[in-house]
């Protein structure tokens, strides 16, 4: 959540500076990263991908907050990472053995129905 | 070892082709992603290292293809056991008598299909021309263009396959009822693979809407092999094939493999900015190395090494991943390779790495159990095929439309790794509706008013009784 909520509000400063470079006319800016490194090579490197990335800080931010608003519906609610912290404690073998039941019973079902004449009357 | 494990599923999905026909047609989409992934891990394991742009790393040389095929065969050998003869000649003898082609006056369940999919196609381009934005030519990435896309376009992207499934199925019924070519649904596939193209598909769009039409066709073979004994492709040619439909498969797949070569390189080139040599390394990386590295790390970690955590890969894929909404086993596999941080960045961006089956199976269930999962997901796999084929056979629209829509999610499972979509709820209706739909579309048949007939309405005896 925190790193969405760092992305989301590094998008928004980028749109801030995008319009306000447009509103310029002015096409030279280097864009940076918040420490101030200049990432101007990037744009040499790949093009496509800069072009592409300037192109859509709209909607890229309209993703975000989606995710950000899935993810505190989905994701814990105690705003820890979903991923540094420890697994919960589940019974792995009860799950294990629930699933093949599942597929099991599902098996015997559709193999119940394949059997019966495909054409009745 | 490696080589003959690779070798040994190409070859078998040859035997399938030219002696098991009915199985290979119905098994279109899933076989060309094995071979795939066959040739991208023996290239791996045979070539290697190669270097991973994704990964920042080399792969390879190792066995992961031998795993891989073993977990290939325990997919594909139950549908040797459930499309067995004797089934086979079963469900056929429930196809409907040919009759004559449909009279003026009828409206069949094609032609209304027809009708609603060209409105649907004509309101689908007059929706992209009025967007004013075409992604070929503005030059923009497909998955930019999704993000801002109509609905109608959102439609195609979520069920466009679904659509495709069912045109399939509207061309082979004309030819099980009528011993006919309905050319029809071929142009409306044409038509919506040009649309894919416009709005920046580069293949996979084209091959899942081909091999989603193509799979009903599975049904047209099952029925012809019937009196002949042997499904073999020599012995079916002749009953199958006319001048028209050779010149236009021949042609479809010449356009359409055009089409995808012009926007693979359209794509690479214009795009994504890469010159000469770089554009082709890139292809080169996309095509042998980005759909098994995934899969090559994860069975160096849990199969050779025996480092695995099933709590954590359970905990990960259905408690707590980066993004729940969306396929999570790249997530965890990413995670697991490239680090949180880096999979994080990639993932909220909407972007993931290729491949996850079948090694998702070893990382949940552990090196000894997930070959047991892996064979009981391929008898599911084969028993839901063969019910969407045989309904199609007996006219149970219905059924076979859901029998698909649940076959779905293990064909999702099978190309992406996918096993969070059964811990939805919306899963578990489907699957009651399939059944709800097997039982009902038996009785109604039973009774001689099916829920999805063939002849809609008659439209002379609507007017006669209209004016009586």
């Amino acid at each position: 959540m925190e790193l969405l909520h760092s992305v989301l509000a590094r998008l928004q400063d980028a749109k801030v500076l995008l319009d306000d470079a447009l509103k310029k006319r002015k096409t030279d800016f280097t864009p940076a990263r918040p420490d101030g490194i200049a990432t101007g090579p990037a744009f040499v490197e790949s093009p496509g991908t800069s072009v592409e990335m300037m192109l859509n800080v709209d909607t890229r931010i309209a993703l975000l907050a989606y995710l950000e608003r899935t993810a505190r519906m989905t994701g814990p609610q105690d705003g820890s990472s979903p991923v540094v912290e420890g697994p919960r404690e589940i019974n792995l073998v009860q799950r294990a053995i629930l699933a093949g039941l599942g597929i099991l019973f599902f098996v015997s079902l559709l193999t119940f129905f394949l059997r019966r004449p495909a054409r009745l009357g | 070892m490696t080589l003959l494990a690779g070798v040994s599923v190409l070859l078998f999905i040859v035997w399938l082709g030219l002696f098991r026909s009915t199985i290979f047609v119905c098994l279109a989409f899933l076989l060309f992603t094995f071979a795939w992934r066959t040739i991208s891990s023996l290239y791996i394991d045979l070539s290697g290292p190669v270097f991973s742009s994704q990964f920042q790393m080399f792969l390879g040389p190792g066995v992961m293809t031998v795993f891989q095929s073993i977990a290939y065969f325990l997919t594909l050998l139950p549908f040797l056991w459930v499309f067995n003869s004797r089934a086979l000649h079963e469900w056929a003898r429930s196809a409907p008598t040919p009759g004559l082609p449909a009279t003026q006056s009828q409206l069949t369940l094609s032609d209304v299909t027809f009708y609603a999919s060209i409105l649907f196609l004509i309101l689908l381009f007059g929706a992209l021309i009025q967007g004013g934005v075409i992604p070929l030519f503005a030059k923009i990435e497909r998955w930019t263009f999704n993000e801002q896309a109509n609905f109608l376009h959102r439609l195609v992207i979520e069920r466009g396959d679904m659509l495709c499934f069912w045109w399939g199925t509207m061309f082979v019924a004309e030819r099980l009822r009528r011993q006919r070519y309905d050319y029809r649904f071929v142009s409306l596939l044409a038509v919506l693979i040009f649309y894919m193209f416009l709005v920046g598909g580069r293949f996979s769009p084209f091959y899942r809407s081909c091999a989603f039409f193509v799979i009903p066709f599975s049904a047209v073979l099952l029925v012809q092999a019937r009196d002949i004994g042997s499904a073999s492709l020599f012995s079916l040619m002749p009953r199958i094939a006319d001048r028209r439909i050779v010149l236009a498969g021949v042609g479809g797949i010449a356009l359409t493999a055009a089409m995808i070569a012009f926007a693979l390189y359209w794509n690479l080139t214009r795009v994504r900015g890469y010159e000469g040599q770089a554009a082709l390394d890139t292809f080169i990386e996309r095509v042998l190395v980005q759909p098994s590295e995934i899969g090559w790390a994860s069975y160096q970690r849990v199969l050779v090494n025996g480092d695995w955590d099933a709590r954590h890969a359970f905990d990960f894929l259905f408690e707590r991943p980066i993004v729940a909404g969306r396929n999570t086993t790249p997530q965890f596999l990413m995670s697991e390779t490239i680090g949180e941080p880096r999979t994080t960045e990639h993932v909220t961006g909407g972007f993931q790495f290729a491949g996850g089956f079948p090694e998702i199976f070893f990382e949940l269930f552990g090196p000894d159990f997930g070959w047991i999962f892996l064979l009981g997901a391929g008898w599911l796999t084969a028993l839901l095929s063969a019910l969407m084929i045989r309904s199609i056979v007996a006219e149970r629209y219905l059924t076979a439309a859901l029998s698909f829509y649940v076959l779905y999610g293990i064909y999702v499972m099978y190309i992406g790794g996918m096993l969070n979509f059964v811990a939805t709820p919306t899963y578990w209706v489907k699957i009651a509706a399939l059944f709800a739909a097997i039982i009902m579309e038996e009785r109604a048949q039973r009774s001689g008013r099916p829920i999805l007939p063939w002849v809609l309405t008659d439209r002379p005896l609507r007017f006669r009784r209209s004016a009586v």
